[in-house]
């Protein structure tokens, strides 16, 4: 058997750090409770000194999409307008969804912000990343005088 | 009234046995819906290029297929995936009240739209009374 010292509180944190977890939770659960909105899904893979990421965004024309890049943070937005504004539409079936989206990364340190390239090609947009090439650090002899 | 055609054209080397027998396939997300002279499908195809799109009429079924780069995205070294990938594949039973020969289809920025236009005898009609 172990001894711990005891904690009156100890149980009460516990209880406090669950009842936080749960709101964390559903903060980030909000969007997909939200079955009309739009969300790119979103790949991000790596090919030798780069990261590419790829977003889904079918149906959207290139005008209407934003990317920056703030303070290492790079932002995705746009809006997926609906077939037809201007009519009622009769749907008989309808399983792709609208909306404006927004999504955010934060980068990595190596990233170098100078050199990120974009393209949309067939309802796809591909961000190429590179990472900066570290320096080996040079060797230097300190003389012990 | 043909049963068989591809209404967009189709670059003949692509090899689709090959990728039907050996790749993922997966149901693109679709819209349907009418107007007064037309019926609309329109369908997400994310990653497809122009000419790996086939629509084809088959026996009263309207099939829409379309191949992504296979190759280079199940090789990938990924460090976030949230699609489920593979190439698109779905089949949708035409009703009679949709006249064939008029499909119609056209792909842009990674969605396909198909329009069937209704047979005459089915749109709404106006009857005048004298």
């Amino acid at each position: 058997m172990t001894l711990v010292r005891l904690k009156p509180m100890r149980e009460f944190d516990n209880k406090h750090n669950l009842i936080q977890k749960y709101f964390d939770d559903l903060a980030t659960m909000k969007s997909s409770f939200n079955e009309n909105a739009f969300s790119p899904k979103i790949n991000i893979s790596e090919k030798e000194n780069q990261l590419i990421i790829n977003a889904e965004i079918p149906g959207v024309k290139k005008e209407n999409l934003k990317i920056t890049l703030q303070d290492n943070i790079l932002t995705i937005e746009g809006e997926k307008k609906n077939e037809s504004e201007a009519n009622e539409i009769k749907y008989l079936l309808s399983e792709r969804n609208y909306g404006s989206f927004k999504r955010s990364f934060t980068l990595q340190e190596n990233i170098d912000s100078d050199k990120v390239k974009a393209k949309f090609e067939d309802g796809v947009l591909s961000i190429t990343l590179s990472k900066i090439e570290e320096k080996a650090p040079v060797e230097k002899v300190i003389e012990v005088k | 009234m043909t049963d068989e055609k591809n209404i967009v054209k189709v670059v003949e080397n692509n090899n689709w046995e090959e990728a039907l027998e050996n790749e993922t396939w997966v149901a693109p997300k679709t819209n349907i819906f009418e107007t007064d002279d037309n019926y609309f499908l329109t369908a997400d195809m994310p990653g497809v290029s122009r000419d790996n799109i086939k629509v084809e009429l088959e026996k009263g079924s309207l099939i829409i297929m379309g191949k992504i780069d296979y190759q280079n995205v199940s090789t990938r070294k990924y460090i976030l995936r949230e699609n489920e990938f593979g190439n698109f594949y779905r089949k949708f039973n035409l009703s009679d009240s949709i006249d064939s020969n008029k499909i119609d289809a056209k792909y842009e920025n990674g969605q396909l739209v198909v329009t069937l236009p209704k047979h005459e005898r089915v749109k709404p009609k106006n009857i005048v009374i004298n």
